[in-house]
């Protein structure tokens, strides 16, 4: 199947550092002394395929009879674009420019600036020697800069290997990496936390491959095996949901392989959707909150051995135990089918299926202790930056404009000039009033000296009449310069009464200025929102307001501010006034949270998730969320004691987005399964200690 | 009134003719800050005026110098640097006018762009603190008139370390590769570069301008040989009238002096585009002045600035270094 290559991104343990500006292998390639004996550098490890960007006759024999030597392949490029459109195509395993290129060391950093910043990231990442004549540090660090992943001056054949098998070192190509390592497949759609989880990922020696769409997952599912499947829920209208994707990812495994292992990431913890999630079959479901975490964490459970498949994936609805009868039933899907058929064969065994129960084989159960923690109730909100404070910004004059050099979305600065009518005259006046100002300063300031001088050298021969010539000097300098500061002030008033400028720093939400345009006076042009009276305002469930009061805490992040948490206030409730009319979701209420120092510097408009810490208890009897399951409107936990499930009814206080608060029906240390699902009563089982 | 036109271009013709033309060797450096020169050549008052403006591109200011001090140049548009470096090597030559002042400006791009926007230097450390690393803002070699203005700045109006920040040394064409990929957080430069940047990455803004890093700053300057000076003081005043007509010229008609420009610095349009020079010269940061008196106390500072950082290895009497007596006549009494 044809996939476009474009939407595919694929990062490995090497490429994480590649295409980064702060690596700094420069070092390392100038200083491979070729004499010493050294382990045989990777570059004469294996057939590599070479591209090399130069015209020069003498580097570019140099550097093809050195890596042809060495049996690599290797192909020339002497134009850009050509240059460009071959390492887009991806055949590359590295890149090799000069700056004694025509075009010189502009050319060979336009060719790295251009593959650096290509859309696609596999290529985009490819290592690249850059061969430069000027050893100097400088020039090295401008190459780095730009995306060197190694540098070279005076290249040699030993060098150059050398060399190439340090930029390998530091970025490399996905392709030759990704054979052997085991691959995740992630679906996640926020560019941020994409990159975050990728990282973790590839730290712990996964190859990742990352699509933002439901679509090109299934896609690569049809063409790949994957270790683990890690899916962020964002269930959209008109696309596949998360639970539909986790099921055609159980029933297409490629026939032969270990089903994958299967993680969610999602903002919605309600226990439904955990539970619709879990009987899909998704191994663990994991809060995107702390979404620098979780990249680590996902290894680590793939670090924990999966409970087996009877526990796992394999089970139905027909082993579900009944504690977890709330949750609807499934529809039958490929892969729940065989099982049902043998259930009902086992079915017809009477007294067989007990005695199975007892003595075949015991599913594999992860299990947490209860333990003593904060719990905290929290409300989950998304809203945007906005500001309190918003001009609007007219001209003093009417007139033409002539000149408009800010835009809608700009950012400002404060005294900054936004537009201007004709000022030509008046910038010519003010100059020649600078000019005769700055000229009597000077004036004054010579006279001055020379008044000093004399009064230094003074003697009782002096003659009075040079002093008083100097003093003369001096006070007409003084009347002159008075004068044409005052003329100087006419002319800027007059200057800047042509101008339009932004009285504080911020963000211009609107602009009507074009240039040419006929304005009036007092009619706005600009509309100016302050940057520094920035605050959050967060849409929530009328229901929920009740619970939000000001001065509570706030967790925010936002898209984009990698992994950035900061901590805000709430300082104000208020009803929607737009009411339910403005959204199918019903009522709601509109929280203001203050947006402080320790915020990141997000712009008007940027979107904000937020945590609202409604309530909180300390030394709370805590057990997971999944831990927790209902029948007939009561809480059960399944209680592991000598190997056997023992359901006892619990009362919930408190929940947090991972923990409920158990009031009344366990102690700390006491274990409890991490997922009642598929258990029952009695039921023998064996255990697996979770973290 | 025709007739009166007739006679009177009858009489600058005749006039033209039968005075020898004086021919003057002119060095420049061929950047936009040079514009008064291009405006003159293209309007042709130096031929009007009698005058055969010779001229020879050099790459940058250490080439004239050398150039000046083997006596090859009666007349030379450079920087403000290289010309107190041509005076303490004892090369007689007088500063007579300005081309631009507060030319440099510091244009960030990215995150650092929202740091530095409201307060620059808590903003640039901020930056550090939350990035986990210097800002990276490039700059031509030390030495350089944006390099100097930028670290005056730092040190002097900021008060900050000197290594607050990691100034990455560049050529022009660089240091706007090297924004527009990302590779630096900020730029201390001058135009065209700032426009054409801001036109590519919305990111990209002038957070402190050249009045803010060091008021009046020095730029590119218009400078003669002392020797012209003392041989034919009218030739040397006539170049001030019109370089000090031309100033205006870039202020009255942009469009025009664009044109002239355009065609100076980038004859088969490959360089730069006639739009973009066009945004150059009206730009906020391009503010051509001629008036020498004006950067009289801004040089001083500057000279002062490069002595206390090692950059001036000498102090140069920088009373020898100008000369305002043709600008002051030819702007009497307006």
């Amino acid at each position: 199947m044809e996939r476009d290559s474009s939407q595919r991104s694929t990062t490995t343990p090497m490429d994480t550092a590649a295409p980064s500006v702060e690596v700094q292998p420069v070092i390392a390639a100038e200083a491979s002394a070729p004499s010493a004996p050294e382990p045989e550098p990777r570059a004469a490890q294996s057939t590599l395929r070479l591209a090399v960007f130069e015209d020069s006759y003498s580097t570019l024999r140099l550097v093809m009879r050195t890596f042809k030597h060495q049996g690599h392949e290797v192909d020339h490029f002497a134009n850009l674009d050509n240059a460009s459109q071959a390492i887009a195509s991806g055949r590359y395993d590295a890149l090799i420019v000069s700056d004694t290129m025509m075009g010189g060391a502009e050319a060979c950093q336009g060719v790295i600036a251009r593959v650096r910043s290509g859309p696609d990231t596999a290529t985009a990442a490819i290592p690249i020697l850059a061969l430069t004549l000027r050893d100097d540090a400088s020039r090295r660090r401008v190459l780095e800069l730009l995306g060197a992943s190694a540098t070279l001056s005076e290249p040699t054949d030993a060098r150059l290997v050398a060399a190439l098998s340090a930029a390998i070192d530091h970025g490399t190509t996905a392709v030759p990496a990704l054979h052997g390592k085991p691959r995740v497949l992630l679906l996640e759609d926020s560019y941020s936390l994409s990159l975050l989880l990728s990282d973790g990922l590839v730290r712990g020696g996964r190859a990742v491959e990352h699509f933002a769409t439901p679509d090109h997952i299934i896609e690569a599912l049809d063409e790949g095996d994957y270790e683990a499947l890690v899916f962020s829920q964002n269930d959209l209208p008109g696309q596949v949901s998360c639970v539909q994707l986790i099921e055609h990812a159980l029933v297409m495994g490629q026939a032969g392989a270990a089903k994958p292992r299967i993680f969610v990431l999602t903002d919605n913890m309600a226990p439904d959707n955990v539970n619709a999630l879990l009987r899909a079959g998704a191994e663990r479901v994991l809060h995107k909150r702390n979404s620098a975490q979780l990249g680590n964490l996902i290894l680590s459970l793939l670090d924990i051995k999966p409970s087996t498949p009877s526990a796992m994936a394999e089970i139905d609805d027909t082993l579900v135990a009944p504690v977890a009868g709330d949750a609807p039933p499934r529809s039958p899907t490929r892969s729940s089918l065989p099982y049902i058929a043998a259930l009902a064969a086992l079915g017809l065994l009477a007294g067989g299926g007990f005695a199975w129960q007892q003595y075949g084989v015991k599913p594999r159960v992860n299990v947490v202790n209860a333990e003593l923690d904060t719990v905290a109730r929290i409300i989950s909100a998304g809203g945007n930056v906005v500001s309190k404070r918003q001009v609007e910004l007219a001209p003093a004059l009417t007139g033409q404009l002539y000149h408009v050099y800010a835009n809608e979305g700009d950012l400002v600065r404060k005294g900054e000039t936004l537009a201007t009518l004709d000022n030509r005259e008046a910038t010519i006046n003010v100059r020649r009033a600078e000019a005769q100002v700055f000229r009597y300063r000077t004036e004054l300031n010579l006279a001055n000296k020379a008044l000093d001088a004399l009064r230094a050298q003074a003697g009782p021969d002096s003659s009075p009449q040079a002093l008083l010539d100097l003093e003369k000097d001096r006070a007409l300098a003084v009347a002159k310069l008075r004068e044409t500061e005052q003329e100087l002030s006419a002319a800027k008033l007059a200057l800047d009464r042509l101008s339009v400028v932004a009285p504080f720093a911020g963000v211009l939400l609107q602009s009507f200025a074009i240039e040419g345009k006929w304005v009036e006076a007092g009619v706005p042009v600009f509309t100016l929102s302050d940057l520094d009276a920035r605050e959050v305002v967060l849409r929530i469930d009328s229901d929920a307001a009740g619970e939000i009061a000001a001065g509570q805490k706030v967790q925010m992040t936002a898209d984009g501010a990698l992994g950035e948490e900061w901590e805000e206030k709430v300082l104000r409730v208020v009803a929607d006034s737009r009411g339910s009319d403005w959204t199918a979701m019903g009522p709601s209420a509109l929280v203001y949270a203050s947006l402080g120092e320790d915020a990141p510097l997000l712009q008007f408009g940027r979107r904000v998730n937020a945590q609202i810490i409604a309530d909180t208890v300390d030394n709370a009897v805590t057990v997971p969320l999944e831990a927790l399951t209902t029948r007939d409107d009561k809480h059960y936990v399944a209680l592991v004691n000598d190997q056997r499930i023992a359901f006892r009814p619990v009362e919930v206080g408190l929940r947090s987005l991972s923990k409920a608060e158990i009031r009344v029906g366990l102690v700390p240390g006491e274990s409890v399964a991490l997922s009642a699902a598929g258990l029952r009563d009695g039921q023998r089982v064996d255990v697996a200690e979770v973290d | 009134m025709f007739n009166r036109a007739v006679i009177l271009l009858l009489a600058m013709l005749s006039s033209v003719s039968t005075r020898a033309a004086t021919t003057l060797e002119v060095g420049y450096v061929p950047i936009l800050p040079m514009a008064q020169l291009y405006v003159i050549e293209g309007e042709g008052w130096a031929k009007a005026a009698g005058l055969n403006l010779r001229k020879t591109p050099f790459a940058e200011g250490p080439g004239i110098v050398q150039a000046l001090t083997a006596g090859k140049l009666d007349v030379v548009y450079f920087g403000i640097a290289p010309a107190m470096v041509a005076r303490s090597k004892g090369v007689d030559i007088k500063v007579v006018a300005s081309n631009i002042v507060e030319q440099v400006a510091l244009i960030a791009r990215g995150d650092l762009t929202l740091y530095m926007l409201r307060d620059p230097a808590t903003g640039l450390q901020r930056f550090a603190e939350k990035k986990g690393r210097k800002p990276r803002i490039a700059s031509f070699s030390p030495g350089s008139v944006p390099h100097a203005v930028f670290r005056h700045w730092l040190l002097e109006v900021a008060k900050l370390p000197g290594d607050r920040v990691e100034i990455v040394p560049m050529g022009a064409g660089e240091i706007e590769q090297a924004l527009l990929s990302g590779a630096v957080d900020g730029a201390s430069i001058l135009e065209p570069i700032l426009t054409s940047v801001a036109a590519a990455d919305r990111s990209a803004k002038v957070v402190l301008d050249g009045a803010e890093m060091m008021p009046n700053q020095p730029g590119a300057i218009l400078a003669v040989r002392g020797e012209l000076i003392r041989k034919n003081p009218q030739a040397v005043r006539q170049l001030v009238e019109m370089h000090n007509r031309a100033t205006e010229f870039l202020i009255l008609y942009p469009d025009k002096a664009a044109e002239f420009a355009h065609k100076a610095l980038s004859p088969d349009n490959a360089q730069l585009s006639l739009e973009s020079v066009q945004k150059a010269i009206v730009s906020p940061y391009s503010r051509f002045v001629a008036d020498p008196y004006r950067i009289l106390e801004s040089t001083q500072t500057m000279h002062d600035f490069q002595l206390k950082t090692g950059v001036l290895t000498k102090p140069v009497k920088l009373d020898q270094l100008f000369d305002t007596q043709f600008f002051a006549q030819i702007t009497e009494g307006r």
